[in-house]
């Protein structure tokens, strides 16, 4: 504002010619031989603020008054990026916008920005493969999710990988991990994780997400082979800040099932030795990081940065231009031209906007309050969010609510702990608003129909009903208890504290109860050929699947890191799975349980989907059919579940016609060789069917 | 409309670099008094030649739009101010300088000139005749066009003295420090201080005890005593709490600051309060090593809003969660010493007694550009 002003002086007088060329050498970029990309990604892939989130993207969600994207931006300028990409998924209009009229857009930023759409990914793993599809990254880079808040100086961390990189070029990515225990206010409770580290190196050997397996996790005994020290961690607060190198999402892209980075990326390279990538995880033990992934964590950060944790980054230091944040004793800041009744009280921790007005008698601890809000008599606000433009009457209790822009709270109503009032609801006059209730006025689909048992006979707004019900609840119960903080954290108890063990020879008393038994697989390995070791353990790895009845996704994802670790072709994964199928097929029909056909169906309906990521092109198809054809010479009834297996993939869209057809007229396997012949005899019979068919679908 | 072209590119181009200077100050990317003070004047240098005025007023008043904002960025790092203070003043100081002679009564203005006391004496009265003359006389402009060259001179004198205000304070090392003696200093993390004792310790042979100031100095002191101990200064670091038992022994306490105030108070790093009234109980002279850029023309009335409140990690480990929920830390980074506590400071004009400072406030700042 400054500087307009005095240009603007200035220009009106008569310009005279300079001399001196000005170059910007006040902000000196320290010599980096390298340049730093930034990934942000702007998208949580959640739906934990909703219903906040429906009309703004969370990285705009402000916290105190600052929109949380800022804090990350912030971040990155103190890492010393030069050079920022925004992944924009949803409400990527308002995200490009804000970016566009904020001061990084500017020559003075720090670094260049530039935002990249990917409106289809649903997944943080969709979004790597879409930045890997589009080339975008050329260098080790800096992923980031666009709701850190995070003041660790980067320099170290980053020499430290670059230095693991020139040594090793393995080690693909650095996570950079906060100290903090257990039961810390700023963890999100939901997504905590138990690493096990490397003592001497911090390598990370394990990753397990504690939702998914609460009460064991497994390691395998190489783990213990190959690391002499090894401590089990639980007392990280895992913001998902973490340097990759350009395999990462290479990797993304090869197994296109990861979606998560924690969960499915860093597990599946972990649990996958055999891709021979290492994960290093790096321990701050001085400064802050955070992120907002949760409303519990939102109200820890937000009390964090008014406690100055995150210093330099506080409100004082007034992030946005047009913010006036003065720091006062008690960690209270207040912006200019504030509006104070005399009996007003403003406790400690207590952040408030400008153009706030607070009347007679009101006691605010512990809030933000946002700008331009009205905030009327004898009202008592604790523990609250409260943002811009909100009207707050006579004689209302909120505590530890948000209460989004524009909403209007009526006189002696009550917000309970954990509400949620988004954008400009209003609510009338004596309403009870219950802690679990979430109120909207987003136009949702249908009609719905204001609740006025909710928001009063004057109100306006409907409660939201979470769609996605389970994972985000858990959350939703936090902020509810957000000043008791009761949640289950017992089940943890007993892997909170880190304990490492020295044991090179407790190795083998450990249970081996993985699903790759590598033990087993590398004694033959060494007699056996690549390839042949490869059809091993990919048939012995779809057999257990059938027997344990796993996912599809993790028996694909299984065949497919094998694949990669034994670089095998997909001929091979084909064969492997062919045989793993059809011996359980005929397993079924010689146990009598069921016959050819329903065996057929019974297990490539349930499996049959794993050919879909083997079987590509018409030569795939063809190649495929052989196999099975071959396989099936092997077996009692052999041509009954040719027959089946050829109609139920067909059925299944894995084959076309064109491919089975032009299988069939492939002479010299058929000549070749009595047993393929022989068990393709019933398929005649079947082409029959097939051509009629289509002569029909033409004739029509 | 070439040189509109270029004026509006300059202009862009200083804004840019204006904006990177706030964003950096509150990213404490620049810290320290001194580098604060450095890359004030630096950048006040590149907006004097880039801005352009007919009037020196209007200089005047775009810098101080300046000042205010970059004051603004950071308004608990006194130093910023201070250099555009000092700047606002050379500019008027040389526009008075060129007026006087302009005007032809050199006799009675010429002892004026030499004496910077006299630049007190130029009351409002003076000043609205003075641009009064200007504006009506037309040949007074193209002498007004020339000062530039002048006042960017000016600023790099400043900018000079600057880099060698440590070596001019510890040119006096010799003189403050005896032999044998011991040294207490509560603030490793000044360079000055450094310095001091190092030229000191070229002649002298004496004992430094460093405190380590807990919470925010910790490794900084560790840097500096070892520092002292490369330079063969026999240096002991003692802990906080250790200060009063040795006092007795000490024979002065030297303080860096982080600024110095009107009234001749000091804002140090924390804790240094404590010290120098432990020091005055025993009576232990307390000598403080400053450049003037430190000298701030603020009198401490609202002694709250100049101190900085740093980072609460430094008290209190993040990780303790049980402990972060429940207790409000506070951890300022600066103590206001009164100047009752402080015998003798010592800058690079020489050493004054802190109830002399004001004087030197008066000397170095215009009256009328304390309040940006």
């Amino acid at each position: 504002m400054g500087p307009k002003k005095g240009g603007q002086a200035g220009g009106n007088k008569a310009k005279v010619g300079k001399q001196e060329a000005q170059q910007n050498t006040v902000h000196e970029e320290t010599d980096q031989d390298q340049r730093l990309q930034a990934i942000v990604l702007s998208d949580s892939y959640q739906t934990r603020f909703q219903p906040l989130t429906l009309e703004t993207p969370r990285c705009l969600l402000p916290l105190c008054n600052t929109p949380l994207l800022e804090y990350t931006f912030e971040f990155l300028a103190l890492a010393g990026v030069s050079e920022v990409i925004v992944v924009c998924c949803a409400h990527a209009d308002q995200i490009q916008e804000y970016i566009a009229n904020s001061r990084w857009s500017n020559p003075s930023s720090p670094f260049t920005i530039e935002t990249v759409l990917s409106p289809e990914s649903v997944s943080v793993g969709d979004a790597m493969r879409d930045l890997d599809a589009k080339g975008l990254i050329t260098s080790d880079f800096l992923l980031v999710s666009g709701d850190i808040v995070c003041n660790v100086p980067f320099d170290k961390v980053l020499a430290e990988h670059r230095r693991r990189r020139a040594k090793d070029k393995n080690a693909i990515m650095t996570m950079v991990l906060r100290e903090a225990s257990p039961l810390h206010r700023t963890r999100a409770r939901a997504e905590s994780a138990i690493f096990v580290l490397d003592e001497q190196t911090n390598q990370c050997v394990h990753y397990e997400d504690i939702k998914t397996r609460k009460h064991q996790i497994t390691l395998d005994p190489e783990i213990f082979n190959k690391h002499t020290d090894l401590s089990i961690r639980n007392d990280f607060i895992d913001c998902h800040i973490d340097i990759c190198s350009p395999d990462v999402p290479a990797l993304f892209t090869e197994n296109f099932d990861y979606n998560h980075i924690r969960k499915d990326f860093v597990h599946g390279i972990l649990t996958s030795d055999l891709l021979g990538k290492t994960i290093f995880a790096h321990i701050v033990t001085d400064n802050y990081a955070a992120r907002v992934r949760s409303l519990q964590t939102y109200d820890a950060v937000s009390k964090d940065v008014i406690s100055r944790w995150t210093y330099p980054i506080t409100p004082d230091s007034n992030l946005l231009a047009d913010q006036t944040f003065q720091y006062q004793r008690g960690h209270i800041y207040k912006e200019d031209d504030i509006v104070l009744a005399r009996s007003c009280r403003i406790n400690s921790c207590t952040v408030i906007g400008a153009g706030t007005v607070v009347h007679d008698g009101t006691v605010i601890t512990g809030s933000v309050i946002g700008r331009r809000c009205k905030i009327g008599k004898n009202v008592l606000i604790q523990s609250a969010y409260i943002w811009d433009e909100v009207t707050i009457e006579d004689d209302a209790i909120i505590e530890s609510a948000i209460i989004a822009k524009g909403a209007i709270i009526g006189a002696s109503s009550h917000v309970a702990p954990g509400a949620i009032v988004s954008y400009n609801v209003k609510i009338g006059e004596n309403i009870v608003v219950d802690g679990n209730k979430r109120l909207t006025k987003y136009p949702a689909g249908e009609e719905r129909n204001i609740n006025t048992q909710a928001v009063g006979e004057d109100g306006d707004g409907y409660v939201y009903e979470d769609d996605s019900e389970a994972e985000e609840d858990d959350d939703y119960e936090e902020i509810v208890n957000s000043s008791g903080l009761v949640y289950n954290m017992a089940s943890l108890n007993g892997s909170d504290t880190s304990f490492s063990t020295t044991s090179t020879d407790q190795a083998h008393r450990k249970p081996r109860r993985r699903r790759f038994s590598t033990a087993s697989s590398n004694t033959i390995a060494s007699e056996e050929s690549d390839e042949d070791s490869f059809l091993r353990e990919a048939q012995a790895s779809v057999e257990r699947a059938i027997a344990e009845n796993h996912d599809l996704d993790i028996a694909a994802l299984e065949l497919s890191t094998l694949r990669m670790a034994k670089n095998a072709q997909f001929h091979e994964v084909r064969a492997a799975t062919i045989t793993a199928l059809i011996g359980r097929i005929s397993h079924l029909i010689n146990s009598n349980t069921l016959k050819a056909r329903a065996a057929v169906e019974s297990v490539l309906n349930r499996w049959g989907p794993l050919f879909r990521r083997q079987v590509f092109d018409q030569a795939d198809q063809i190649d495929f059919l052989l196999l099975i054809q071959r396989d099936c010479t092997r077996r009692m009834q052999g041509s009954s579940i040719l027959l089946h297996a050829i109609n139920c993939l067909y059925d299944q869209d894995i084959l076309e016609e064109e491919a089975i057809l032009k299988w069939w007229h492939k002479e010299p396997q058929r000549t070749e060789d009595a047993d393929m012949v022989k068990v393709g005899e019933l398929v005649p019979r079947w082409l029959e069917w097939l051509t009629t068919a289509e002569e029909e679908s033409e004739s029509e | 409309m070439s040189t509109v072209g270029t004026h509006i590119s300059k202009e862009k181009d200083l804004n840019t670099q204006i904006e990177s200077f706030v964003a950096q100050i509150k990213r404490r990317q620049i810290q320290g008094s001194y580098n604060v003070a450095l890359a004030t004047a630096q950048l006040l240098l590149r907006a004097v030649s880039a801005t352009r005025w007919t009037h020196i007023d209007q200089l005047i008043t775009q810098i101080k739009v300046l000042g205010k904002r970059l004051q603004s960025a950071q308004p608990r790092e006194l130093a910023c101010g201070n250099i555009i203070r000092r700047v606002l003043s050379l500019i008027r100081e040389e526009s008075e300088d060129t007026n006087d002679s302009e005007s032809g009564d050199g006799a009675a203005n010429s002892p004026l000139i030499t004496s910077m006391f006299s630049l007190l004496s130029a009351n409002d009265e003076y000043d609205s005749t003075r641009m009064s003359q200007g504006l009506g006389d037309g040949t007074s402009r193209s002498v007004k066009r020339d000062l530039k060259p002048y006042i960017i001179e000016g600023i790099q004198e400043l900018i000079d003295e600057l880099r060698s205000i440590d070596e001019s304070i510890a040119g006096m090392g010799v003189e403050m420090i005896h032999e044998n003696e011991t040294i207490l200093t509560p603030t490793p993390n000044s360079r000055t201080v450094l310095k001091f004792l190092l030229r000191a310790a070229q002649k002298r042979k004496f004992t430094v005890l460093v405190v380590e100031v807990f919470p925010n100095d910790v490794e900084k002191t560790h840097e500096f005593a070892l520092k002292l101990a490369g330079a063969g200064i026999e240096t002991t670091v003692i802990t906080d709490a250790m200060v009063y038992s040795i006092m007795g022994r000490v024979g002065k306490v030297i303080l860096g600051t982080n600024a110095v105030l009107a009234n001749g108070g000091l804002l140090a790093s924390a804790g240094a309060t404590m010290i120098c009234q432990c020091a005055n109980v025993h009576r232990t002279p307390v000598v403080v090593c400053t450049g003037l850029y430190k000298l701030s023309p603020m009198y401490p009335f609202d002694i709250e809003s100049l101190i900085e409140v740093g980072d609460t990690g430094k008290v209190l480990e993040f990780e303790d969660g049980s402990l972060v929920d429940k207790v409000n830390v506070v951890n300022p980074l600066y103590d206001y010493v009164p100047p009752e506590s402080v015998d003798l400071c010592i800058t690079n004009m020489g050493g004054y007694s802190p109830s002399f400072m004001y004087r030197l406030v008066l000397d170095h700042y215009r009256q009328e550009d304390v309040t940006l």
